[in-house]
């Protein structure tokens, strides 16, 4: 793993994730609550996702913020693990922040992806949070029926999820790494009053 | 008399409510209705307030909307068998439905499973784990299982 850091590619996704729990950390009224940078195998995505809710739980979040914020980091997570780009020794480095406001959750992902990818990505996040309610539910159906016959399948399902779960607009960012490579985050705020 | 009528009107009233519903993601929140199935009619719900017909069945018959014709028939549902159109040629077998599991053409192989239907949730292939979870549903009849499966069928 020390050996992997020291690859350009790593140690700059590793910087934005240390940028990113700053800027948090900084930031009057939020705390981070949840946060991983490296790898993100299923068991860790499980850890994680009952370690949240158990923390959301004890914090004394209803149980309908609990389920929205369970779903997002679910989709969250899964995207990550099944669009996320590896490095050139092949470690899919990725990254997690989730901090807490006295009327929020912000849930920050981040994670390596094509840079032929990176517009086609953008416009999409972009087209979603333009849609509203029946025209995300439409666009669900039409990704799930077209996903059962695809190979990766579902891909765009998660974001879908995060926008329709949050009920508000993903804060998505990609900033070029390399010629092949950018590093794209999606922030989805959490209304934890709703 | 007056309370009879009453009692009457109520008890229809709730029989008139009694549907089975789809939900996109597993929380069931009023926003996340997709689909309500009241009896042979299955509607297409986009928000809270505004539902269209989507889906008719007749027998064994499944047409868009409320429309009869022969060339408004998406599928033929006959012995778990979902076939194209109004045909029921081994041919045109498009899915097979088997113990809440939906495959593709005539298979039942795990690795052709699309999707599973098992206690209110819809998981995506041959799975029951949260993480494939895409879906859920509330039924009124176990009938109703599979209008939810060819639901979200592709077509």
């Amino acid at each position: 793993m020390i050996q992997s850091l020291n690859t350009s590619i790593a140690s700059e996704i590793r910087n934005k994730y240390l940028n990113e729990l700053e800027l948090h950390a900084n930031e009057a009224g939020s705390s981070i609550v949840l946060n991983h940078f490296g790898e993100f195998s299923q068991d860790l995505i499980n850890g994680l996702s009952e370690s949240m809710e158990e923390l959301m739980i004890s914090n004394g979040d209803s149980k309908k913020t609990v389920k929205r914020v369970f779903s997002i980091l679910i989709e969250g997570l899964q995207n990550i693990r099944a669009h996320g780009e590896r490095d050139e020794e092949g470690h899919q480095f990725a990254f997690l922040v989730i901090a807490k406001t006295p009327n929020n959750y912000r849930i920050v992902f981040g994670n390596m992806i094509l840079e032929k990818e990176s517009q086609g990505l953008q416009k999409y996040i972009d087209k979603i949070n333009q849609l509203g309610l029946s025209e995300l539910k439409e666009l669900y159906m039409e990704i799930l029926n077209n996903s059962f016959f695809t190979r990766k399948g579902g891909a765009g399902l998660g974001f879908l999820t995060m926008r329709l779960k949050s009920e508000q607009l993903l804060n998505s960012n990609i900033q070029r790494l390399n010629e092949q490579n950018c590093f794209f985050t999606v922030e989805v705020m959490v209304n934890r009053n709703l | 008399m007056t309370r009879l009528i009453l009692l009457i009107a109520l008890l229809s009233s709730f029989v008139s409510l009694a549907q089975s519903k789809v939900f996109i993601g597993i929380e069931k929140f009023p926003n996340d209705l997709i689909f309500e199935i009241k009896g042979e009619l299955i509607y297409r719900v986009s928000n809270p307030s505004i539902k269209s017909e989507y889906l008719f069945l007749d027998q064994d018959k499944v047409y868009f909307r409320d429309r009869k014709f022969f060339t408004d028939v998406k599928y033929t549902f006959k012995n778990n068998l979902i076939y194209k159109g109004t045909s029921t040629s081994s041919f045109d077998i498009l899915f097979t439905v088997k113990d809440g599991k939906v495959y593709k053409g005539d298979s039942t192989f795990s690795s052709d499973c699309l999707f599973t239907l098992s206690n209110g949730v819809i998981y995506k292939g041959d799975s029951s784990s949260a993480f494939d979870a895409i879906m859920s549903y509330e039924l009124q009849t176990p009938d109703d299982l599979i209008k939810v499966a060819m639901l979200i069928l592709p077509y």
